[in-house]
Order: C-alpha cells, then sequence, then structure tokens
C-alpha cells in the first residue's frame, strides 16, 4: 500500500435503523471502492407469505419496520384490492391517507431532531444534543407525539397499528375522535415551521450529486397512495410496470438487494418527490421552501432535513384539512371478494417509494409475494454520495472522514430492518 | 402510583418476557399500580420517564441463566446506551429525559432468555419467570436489592426502537 492508501471502516453505523457497515477503499489518491455492507439477517417476509391469506399482508408486512409499518400496510391493502378488482376511494381512503400523514410526521420528527440534528450540532448522539438543546429535542419530541397521536386515533396504537385491514378499517373513528387531533396537529404545523427556519440556519456541506430521482405522482395531491411512477428523466410508468422497468440483484456485500433502472442507479425519497412533485405543494410550503433556498428541490443530501422539515408542514396541512372534511363512513371497509389475479401497490413511504405485489388464487391464497422497500432501492445511489463526499474531502484525516461517512449515510435515513427481507440464497451443489 | 412498562415482541420467542410479566400483572389487578405494554416508541418511552414518578421497566436479556430475572441498576442502565441497533434505545431515552427536567425513580428488570429468534416458542422457565416477577412487583417486592444476583455488563435482547 502506497501512501496515501488507506481502507476507512465503520463496522457498526450508529444512528440509522437496523445493522449495516461501511467500506472504502482509497488508492493513489482516488477512492476506489465503496461498499454499503448491509449485515443485518433477512427475514424473508416474501415466503412467510406465501400459502397464507389475502387478508394477511396487512399485519404481517406491518412488522417489517416499526418506523414506517403503515406504508407496509398501505402498499399491501393496495396490491391486494388491485388484485381482486376493488377500489378504494372515499372517506375510507381519505383515513388511510390522514394515517399515513401521521407516520410521516413521526418518522420526519425522529429523523429530523433525534438522528440527523446531532450531525449537524456536533454531537456523537441525541442524549448529548438534548442536555445543551433540551427546548430543541422538546420540540421535536412534541412534533413526534403529534403524529402518534394520529396514528393512535385512526390506527389503534402508534406502533404497528391493528386497526388498517384489506379494503379499509375494522373500525372508522368517530367525527369527535378526529376533532380531538386539531390542536395537538396545529401545534404540530408551528413546530414544523420553526423546525424548517431552524435547519435553515444550519451549515452544509457543499456537495451535489446528480441521481435519477423517482416518485410516484399523483393528478392532484402530494404523493401519498397510488399514482404513476415518474422520473426526473421524464419517464412515466404505471405502477404495474415497476418490475419491467426496474431491476433488482443480489450483490457480494449485501443482504438487501439493490436496484437499479437501466443498469444505473437512482434515487428515492423525499429529496425525489419534493423535487418532483413541487406543484402539489401547498402554496405555504412552497413559498417557505423559496424562502430555505430549496425551491423546486435540492441535489445537496445534507439538505434533505430541510425537504424533511417542509414535507412535516405538508403534512401537518393535509391532516387538518382530512379532519376537518371528515365524516364517518357508513361502513368502515369495503368488502373486497377474493379471486384469483396479480395486483400491484405502490406507496410513499417517508424514506420513499414502497412497492408491493401479490398473486392470489382463486380463494385468496398467496402464490407469490414481491416487495421492494425504498433503501433496497436506494442503495447505490447512497454509495455514490460516499464516493462523491469521499472524493472532495480526502484531505481530512480518517477519524473525521469516518464521521463524514456516517453523515452520508445517516443523510438518507436508511431503513436497513426493511432492506433486507430479499435475499434469494442459492446453494451450490 | 407505580408505573410498569413491559418491553418486548411477541413474535420473537423470550423476547416476549417483558409483555408477559405486563399481562400477568393486569390479571392480578393490583392497586397503586398502572400497566403498559410499550410499543417501542422512543417519544412515548421519554415521555414516561419524565413524567411518572416511579417506573418499573421489564424487559428480556441475555444474561444469565434462563428464566432468571435480575434487576439493573441506575449506574448500569446508562451503559445500556449504544445498545439498540436502531439507533435509539432505553438508555438513550433516559439520557434524553433526564436533559428535559426531572425524571421517574426507574427500575429495570431483566429476565434472562434462550431464543429470541422471529417464530421461537417462549421457554418455560421465561414463562415461569415472568409471572414470579408479576408477583413480585404486585406485592411491591421489586425493589432493586432484591434482586437475586445483580447484572454486571450484560446485553439487553430487545428494547430497541423500531
Amino acid at each position: 500500500m502506497s501512501e496515501g492508501d488507506r481502507t476507512i471502516r465503520v463496522s457498526a453505523l450508529a444512528r440509522v435503523e437496523g445493522e449495516t457497515a461501511l467500506r472504502v477503499r482509497v488508492s493513489g489518491g482516488r477512492v476506489e471502492s465503496v461498499a454499503l455492507e448491509i449485515y443485518e439477517p433477512p427475514r424473508f417476509f416474501e415466503a412467510l407469505l406465501r400459502g397464507r391469506s389475502y387478508l394477511d399482508p396487512v399485519d404481517v408486512t406491518a412488522r417489517i419496520c416499526g418506523i414506517c409499518p403503515v406504508a407496509y400496510q398501505m402498499s399491501a391493502a393496495m396490491a391486494i384490492e388491485d388484485a381482486c378488482g376493488v377500489l378504494v376511494d372515499g372517506p375510507i381512503r381519505q383515513l388511510r391517507r390522514l394515517l399515513y400523514w401521521g407516520e410521516w410526521i413521526e418518522s420526519h420528527a425522529l429523523h429530523i431532531y433525534l438522528l440527523h440534528a446531532p450531525d449537524f450540532l456536533g454531537y456523537d448522539g441525541a442524549v448529548e444534543a438534548a442536555a445543551d438543546h433540551p427546548d430543541l429535542i422538546a420540540s421535536g419530541l412534541q412534533l413526534k407525539k403529534a403524529g402518534n397521536a394520529i396514528m393512535e386515533v385512526v390506527g389503534g396504537r402508534a406502533v404497528h397499528p391493528v386497526n388498517p385491514r384489506v379494503g379499509g378499517f375494522h373500525r372508522a373513528p368517530d367525527r369527535s375522535e378526529l376533532l380531538a387531533l386539531v390542536g395537538p396537529v396545529e401545534r404540530a404545523r408551528e413546530i414544523a415551521l420553526r423546525t424548517v427556519r431552524w435547519a435553515a440556519g444550519l451549515e452544509f456541506p457543499e456537495v451535489g450529486v446528480e441521481h435519477e430521482l423517482v416518485s410516484l405522482r399523483h393528478p392532484s395531491e402530494y404523493p401519498l397512495l397510488g399514482g404513476e411512477i415518474v422520473g426526473s428523466d421524464g419517464g412515466r410508468i404505471d405502477v404495474a410496470d415497476f418490475r419491467s422497468v426496474f431491476a433488482e440483484e443480489q450483490s457480494e456485500h449485501s443482504t438487501a438487494l439493490t436496484s437499479s433502472h437501466g443498469g444505473r442507479r437512482y434515487l428515492v425519497g423525499p429529496m425525489a418527490r419534493f423535487a418532483l412533485n413541487q406543484d402539489r405543494l401547498d402554496d405555504e410550503v412552497r413559498a417557505e421552501a423559496e424562502r430555505v433556498g430549496v425551491a423546486g428541490g435540492t441535489r445537496n443530501p445534507f439538505r434533505s432535513i430541510l425537504v424533511r422539515g417542509l414535507e412535516v408542514m405538508q403534512a401537518c396541512a393535509e391532516s387538518l384539512r382530512i379532519i376537518e372534511a371528515y365524516r364517518e363512513p357508513a361502513r368502515p371497509h369495503v368488502d373486497v371478494p377474493p379471486r384469483a389475479g396479480t395486483g400491484t401497490g405502490a406507496s410513499e413511504a417517508p424514506r420513499g417509494l414502497l412497492y408491493h405485489r401479490y398473486a392470489l388464487d382463486g380463494r385468496g391464497r398467496i402464490e407469490q409475494a414481491t416487495i421492494v422497500p425504498p433503501t433496497a432501492q436506494n442503495q447505490l445511489a447512497i454509495e455514490e454520495d460516499l464516493r462523491t463526499v469521499l472524493q472532495a474531502n480526502l484531505d481530512l484525516p480518517s477519524d473525521r472522514l469516518r464521521s463524514l461517512c456516517e453523515r452520508t449515510v445517516r443523510n438518507h435515513d436508511p431503513c436497513i430492518s426493511c432492506a433486507t427481507h430479499f435475499l434469494r440464497l442459492v446453494f451450490e451443489p | 402510583m407505580t408505573h410498569v412498562v413491559g418491553v418486548g415482541n411477541d413474535l420473537r420467542g423470550d423476547d416476549v418476557a417483558g409483555l408477559l410479566t405486563a399481562r400477568h400483572l393486569r390479571e392480578l389487578r393490583p392497586p397503586g399500580i398502572s400497566i403498559e405494554e410499550w410499543s417501542g416508541d422512543v417519544a412515548r418511552l421519554i415521555e414516561i420517564i419524565a413524567e411518572e414518578e416511579d417506573v418499573i421497566l421489564v424487559d428480556a436479556c441475555r444474561w444469565g441463566r434462563v428464566g432468571q430475572a435480575t434487576s439493573i441498576s441506575t449506574a448500569e442502565i446508562d451503559t445500556l446506551s449504544g445498545m439498540s441497533s436502531h439507533g435509539v434505545g432505553i438508555g438513550e431515552a433516559l439520557g434524553i429525559a433526564r436533559a428535559l427536567g426531572p425524571v421517574a425513580r426507574l427500575r429495570v428488570w431483566g429476565i434472562a432468555g434462550r431464543s429470541f429468534a422471529l417464530g421461537d416458542p417462549v421457554s418455560a422457565a421465561v414463562s415461569r419467570a415472568s409471572r414470579r416477577l408479576a408477583v413480585l412487583i404486585a406485592a411491591g417486592r421489586a425493589a432493586p436489592d432484591q434482586a437475586a444476583r445483580p447484572c454486571r455488563g450484560g446485553r439487553s435482547a430487545g428494547g430497541g426502537i423500531g
């Protein structure tokens, strides 16, 4: 190894959901290789679902993640309803959106304040940050609590909700129950605005990474449930065509499958959907985005903290509108009789596009299940971010470079547990 | 009023120990004790530690013989920081709550388990220990100094966020 050659290894990344390591090789003043080594054991959820009832995935896949269970529930329900030829709309769909906004609020608040903020404030973690900035962390917890409250009222509990089902909900909340959320959500909206303005004052490393951006796009809403899949390259496809356009493959260094589009990396998540859906934002949110310098989106992944804050503003405003307009549906769910067929569903998890596909037999038994989560789709993009950030900072000592690598990964709020259900084991004869 | 928090995962074998203790305790209907099965949400745990006066937290652990219930001192609770793979664990929750203001008197009990994989059955010893610990808590006999053996630097088996 010549002078200037070095290997940087982070054996366990902190403040990310799940277990992953990072290995970087630098040689001759160039970043030679970057590998996000996801070693969290695979969990085989897709195989677990085979042979089970079409009513089960909403509950089973919620267990994939404690941070974004609603995302799994909604993508699963929509895919199964699609297979059965049923479209859920009206107040039940609005309740689904409200539940999902609750998850966005609590997930983004957790990441902004407890996982991401310490990076910008110069602390090892949230405990140290809380010691010096108690009011800041307390307001973050209050924001998260508003999201939890929505989840509890609509979903039955804040983590792994039990109320959603295929066709809608087991029970629709009374209007009075939703009206009780108005106060906490209005306060959350104020905190979200303060969050964006606070985050705008942080110091961001200057970096820009060009990825192809991919997200859902709805005809009239900021994307959450369904719509088309669009890309920054101008591409636009039906959700049903996802697998013919996006490929998954196993890499040696990861227990998660990695995704690509035409052999190239792409990025899903807040930065992608924010850039691709500017015209679906509320005027207030768009104006604030302009004020803090991310109008039209940003290519600097460190600025994703601003985008998450703006998305929380949007989530609060949308939640208040849904609550205001809510009238209890005649029935909490529509009937979804089973039939043989294949269905697909996609929604925007806090971390990005989440795709489900189920093949059912005539009795509603699951013959095949496919789940493609956002973090698996982002793996190549995260590695490219690392390559770009490292190449620009090779003059830093290794400990600072290591810290910068960890920050670069955390920019994307990766959910490693979500990403590791997909290992296809091949046993050599 | 004492608030008892059961921590764990129903689907991961002996990791259910804390939840079982909470459920046994609920059946006993002890006066002066409120009971909660923790959902795994860090904000809620911080809220509990910050707002309750007296908290007993029960989780599964990987130290001791299977079925052994062990208390963890306050100093040892601090060492639980960073033990969750999910970024924010019990130790961090306590640290954040302390930074934000006065906190509850907190006692943590661990029940040693054997298997924690998805779909594993619950060990008979863990099931029995959960019931015994519930009876002790209901009788007001779950003070730390009554532990059979104090914990020394073990690792939490569960209780991670998310």
